[in-house]
């Protein structure tokens, strides 16, 4: 699948009238990008509620640090690199509040979609898998994989080349499946 | 890094296009080997995960970032970018104003020079000084000059012809007068 970044950014052009004034443009890539952004974030911030203000936080950054973006990588993945560094940040902040939200949330949430997973077991022993994952091939799975970057956004984002974000994918997905055994198709 | 050909089977899976025509090459000349369907199935394992969480009101979300938006203090550079620019072409356009007048205008004679008078003075209010006597000191002693002899002031000084004589100049000189000259000069001298 040839993802539409690769050849052009969509949101460039979003991002110059923004530069230029035009605040309309600056709402434009909130609604375009506010899903993508909080999914992001909710992975790293296990509560929906801290989700949505960590959300909000990006994009005041995002509408402050405008005058910084340089143009050398995408929109979306410079709009995902100050979400990645707020969840962090909050992590930090709220290091004390998230291990029991994260132990309840790979047993009860996310309700599965039918025909999708054989069962909520099954959903949850994945998402348990993933926790288990080395930090690096973890964060490139989850960008590739529940995101949708392309390789070369994966590469930007875990500061790395994009063949080497080719390998941490590969090896992410066959210790996925190390773990998982043969229940997963392994 | 240079990779080998099995670590690029996930990516050959997940995005064929993304491979480069090397890899995809090298990949498919191997894909007998390799666990295709496997890490296939994997992939579509991962990708049918519903997303975590429940996922807030879009819009509210917009209107709360619109709001924080707008609360939030402007950065620095575009707080002073407005008045230190306004400021920076009211400066320009003033200075090019005077500038072009000044290029405008004629050029004018310079500013009349003040010139100082010489206060009136009454001339029978000034005192006239007394003449004084032409007093010379010659030789050890004080000669008055006004009365004296020309020819008598010089007597004893030996003063050669050429000297003495006042009708001659020292173009009409010949070269003994001119060395007598010289001498006599040189002996004042000393």
């Amino acid at each position: 699948m040839e993802r539409v970044s690769d050849v052009l950014d969509p949101d460039r052009e979003l991002a110059e009238r923004f530069r230029a004034g035009e605040r309309a443009a600056f709402d434009q890539l909130v609604r375009r990008h506010q899903q993508g952004v909080w999914r992001l974030v909710r992975r790293y911030v296990k509560r929906d509620a801290d989700a949505a203000d960590v959300t909000q936080l990006v994009f005041v950054r995002a509408f402050k640090g405008i005058g910084g973006f340089r143009g050398t990588a995408s929109v979306r993945s410079w709009l995902y690199r100050i979400a990645i560094n707020c969840s962090l940040s909050w992590l930090r902040d709220h290091r004390r509040e998230q291990p029991a939200e994260i132990a309840e949330d790979a047993i009860v949430e996310a309700p599965v979609a039918p025909g999708k997973l054989a069962s909520g077991e099954d959903s949850a022993r994945l998402r348990a898998a993933i926790t288990q994952l080395p930090p690096k091939q973890k964060l490139v799975l989850e960008l590739r994989v529940f995101d949708d970057l392309s390789f070369k956004e994966v590469a930007e984002l875990a500061d790395c080349t994009e063949n080497t974000a080719k390998v941490n994918f590969h090896y992410a997905v066959k210790k996925l499946r190390d773990i998982l055994g043969g229940s997963h198709g392994g | 890094m240079a990779a080998n050909d099995d670590e690029l089977l996930a990516a050959y899976v997940d995005g064929v296009a993304e491979l480069t025509p090397e890899e995809r090459k090298r990949i498919e000349g191997r894909l007998d080997e390799l666990d295709v369907a496997g890490t296939r199935d994997m992939i579509q394992q991962l990708r049918a995960l519903p997303p975590e969480g429940t996922e807030p009101d879009w819009r509210a979300l917009q209107a709360r970032i619109a709001k924080a938006v707008d609360d939030a203090p402007r950065p620095w550079w575009r707080r002073w970018f407005v008045p230190v620019g306004g400021l920076v072409v009211i400066v320009g356009a003033a200075l090019l104003l005077v500038t072009m007048r000044h290029d405008d205008q004629p050029a004018r004679a310079p500013a009349p020079i003040a010139t100082a008078k010489a206060p009136v003075i009454d001339a029978a209010a000034v005192p006239v000084p007394q003449a004084q006597p032409t007093e010379l000191w010659l030789d050890g002693q004080i000669v008055d000059v006004g009365d004296a002899d020309p020819e008598a002031l010089f007597d004893d000084l030996d003063v050669p012809d050429a000297v003495a004589d006042d009708t001659l100049t020292v173009d009409e000189l010949d070269d003994k007068a001119l060395d007598n000259l010289d001498r006599w000069l040189e002996r004042k001298k000393s």
